[in-house]
């Protein structure tokens, strides 16, 4: 549930802050950005640790290998842009993973939730281009303590990593004590709502975490139980959550900023299949559009991937 | 010194070519024409393996590297063999399978930057050494090594050294500038590098001009500039398109071998090597039976 009061914070400036931190804690992390630090935040880290901080100005192609020339150098380098435009650089990030490379990359302004930049600015093809390096962990946090808390696994653990960030101020709701871990998942679900006989389950991550969680309030009243699972861990999924709440109930919907292909939706679908599970519903909330500018919340609605889109979608199954 | 470096060219270039064949697949020719510029980089006392890096961005090249380091006695002649077959570590491209090198290459373009990251990164450890990224003149058609020869020049990467060896040939035809250097040396200068030319093949030139770069104090990185050609060696590879990764037939080896062999003992009095007393026919036939004595040895 999303407290009225909840703090609002983006969780590409609780990358900035958390760079900060694991800095402070390991002085072999290195950070670089393509001239979009005030965006990402990575200034931040910039402000404290000048020497560590390396910029590379508009080229992200160049960014990400010489990452790659500070890690096998024993730095850990963190590099940080837009999320669209990372993907100029998939050929080099590609290449990293046959040099066992230890990489962390942050890619912000994710999805059409960016609103007004339009969609040159838009990262929706990010998922499915970081999904599919072999051995990589993909992250998509929706809240500033459960960005900072990734951000610190990205730091003490070996391999290509991606974090996804949002434009976006969010609200912050996990307890900064809460744990994040590599394959987890956070279940939200209403306490009174457990006894209800027709139950859906939303698989969501980021942006959209939110616009699941009202739909979760708005359906109280239709004895509708929407168990809301942030699945932050785009990759791996936790497998063992998902699987038991799809088979208790035998309904689902995706929802994602981002394109149909390569994301969450096709992740699920394809751990659904492969462990055989049947299910009554499947649904994908996605971009399936193609975008332009706007608010982002007359974004998120052209879409079909807000809080209203998800509560008809429900409404239907039954 | 610069014989025994002499020697040393004639070795890794029958062994670039031998094992090529042997794979029946690689580029020989995209060896060959980089086999004085890092002979002497290996052998002339430039590369310090305990606080130098060296990159082939052109990975292609593998071949070479690979002989190198069977010349300096780290992996065994015979593993050669086993270029390109599944399981050796020695790979069409080199990967860190092959524990020599720290990354992979073969996506032309990407060399220079993970060049410039150790750099930057050595520098920030306040470590002594240099980076050694040896680039083919194709890939700098890639927009990437422009971003890199940009930053460097921001940089002013001193301990980057990048080796050009333009050898005028791509994979289909000629490159956009061919062996027009001083546009390269244009570029590169444009970008804030110090630039060094060189005959690519001239032993004596290459060692003079790796003293330079080294004892060079300007505050810039370095780039030396090197015109070679592609398939140096061997009189029908040399400079001839059609060449660019293609092995040699056994029969096509036979002829280059012999070639090179030539050149070795062109200074060794012709009576020692028994040629006066046979004829052409017999010279011949000698030649092709001391050659497969020796590939036997070899292989």
């Amino acid at each position: 549930m999303i407290d009225s009061n909840s703090f609002l914070k983006a969780t590409r400036e609780a990358y900035g802050e958390a760079l900060v931190e694991v800095g402070k804690e390991n002085e072999k992390i290195v950070v670089l950005d393509a001239e979009t630090s005030n965006s990402t935040y990575a200034e931040k880290f910039k402000k404290v640790f000048p020497d560590r901080f390396f910029e590379m100005f508009i080229a992200e192609q160049n960014m990400v290998s010489v990452a790659l020339g500070f890690d096998k150098m024993g730095f850990i380098p963190f590099v940080s842009t837009f999320s669209a435009f990372l993907t100029r650089a998939f050929d080099q990030i590609r290449m990293a993973q046959y040099s066992n490379a230890n990489l962390k990359i942050a890619g912000s302004h994710a999805g059409v939730s960016i609103g007004a930049d339009g969609s040159s600015q838009m990262g929706l093809e990010d998922l499915a281009m970081m999904r599919s390096i072999l051995e990589s962990v993909v992250f998509y946090p929706s809240d500033y303590f459960s960005t900072k808390k990734l951000v610190k696994i990205m730091a003490e653990n070996q391999g290509i990593f991606y974090l996804r960030l949002t434009r976006e101020k969010t609200p912050i709701i996990y307890d900064q004590n809460f744990s994040f871990e590599i394959g987890g998942s956070v279940i939200h679900r209403l306490d009174l709502a457990k006894n209800f006989r027709k139950k859906v389950l939303i698989l969501t991550a980021g942006i959209t975490l939110f616009e699941a969680l009202k739909a979760q309030e708005d359906l109280v009243d239709y004895d509708i139980d929407l168990v809301v699972l942030d699945c932050y861990s785009i990759k791996p999924l936790d497998e063992k959550t998902i699987l038991s709440l799809a088979k208790e109930t035998k309904n689902i919907i995706v929802v994602e900023d981002h394109y149909p292909y390569g994301g969450l939706g096709e992740a699920v679908s394809s751990l659904l299949v492969k462990n055989k599970i049947s299910l009554e519903n499947f649904s994908h909330l996605c971009v399936s559009k193609i975008p332009m500018s706007g608010k982002p919340e007359e974004l998120l609605v052209y879409m079909g991937i807000d809080e209203k889109a998800i509560v008809s979608k429900v409404k239907k199954f039954f | 010194m610069i014989s025994d470096l002499s020697k040393k060219t004639k070795k890794i270039r029958k062994l670039i070519l031998k094992m090529t064949t042997s794979a029946s697949s690689g580029h020989p020719t995209s060896s060959l024409s980089a086999v004085e510029l890092m002979t002497v980089l290996f052998f002339a006392g430039f590369f310090n393996e305990k606080n130098d890096e060296v990159i082939f961005s052109k990975g292609h090249a593998a071949p070479l590297l690979y002989s190198l380091y069977v010349v300096l006695g780290k992996i065994d002649e015979k593993k050669l063999e086993t270029l390109r077959q599944f399981g050796s570590t020695l790979e069409g491209h080199p990967t860190p399978r092959f524990s020599y090198v720290k990354v992979a290459t073969g996506s032309l373009g990407q060399g220079l930057s993970i060049g410039l990251g150790m750099a930057l990164a050595k520098r920030l450890k306040k470590e002594k050494g240099r980076i050694f990224v040896l680039l083919g003149d194709s890939e700098v058609s890639e927009g990437q090594i422009w971003e890199a020869v940009q930053l460097a020049g921001y940089y002013k990467t001193e301990n980057l050294i990048a080796i050009l060896d333009i050898n005028r040939l791509g994979q289909r035809g000629e490159t956009m500038l061919g062996w027009d250097i001083s546009s390269y040396q244009k570029r590169f200068e444009s970008f804030s590098w110090q630039t060094f030319l060189v005959d690519g093949h001239n032993l004596e030139e290459i060692n003079k001009v790796y003293q330079e770069a080294l004892l060079s104090v300007e505050k810039k990185p370095k780039v030396i500039l090197a015109k070679t050609i592609k398939g140096k060696g061997v009189s029908f590879l040399e400079d001839k398109e059609g060449w660019h990764g293609k092995a040699l037939t056994q029969d096509e080896l036979k002829k280059a071998l012999e070639e090179l062999e030539k050149q070795d003992e062109k200074n060794i009095d012709q009576n020692e090597l028994g040629v006066n007393s046979f004829s052409s026919q017999d010279q011949k036939s000698y030649e092709i039976k001391n050659l497969l004595g020796r590939l036997k040895s070899y292989f």
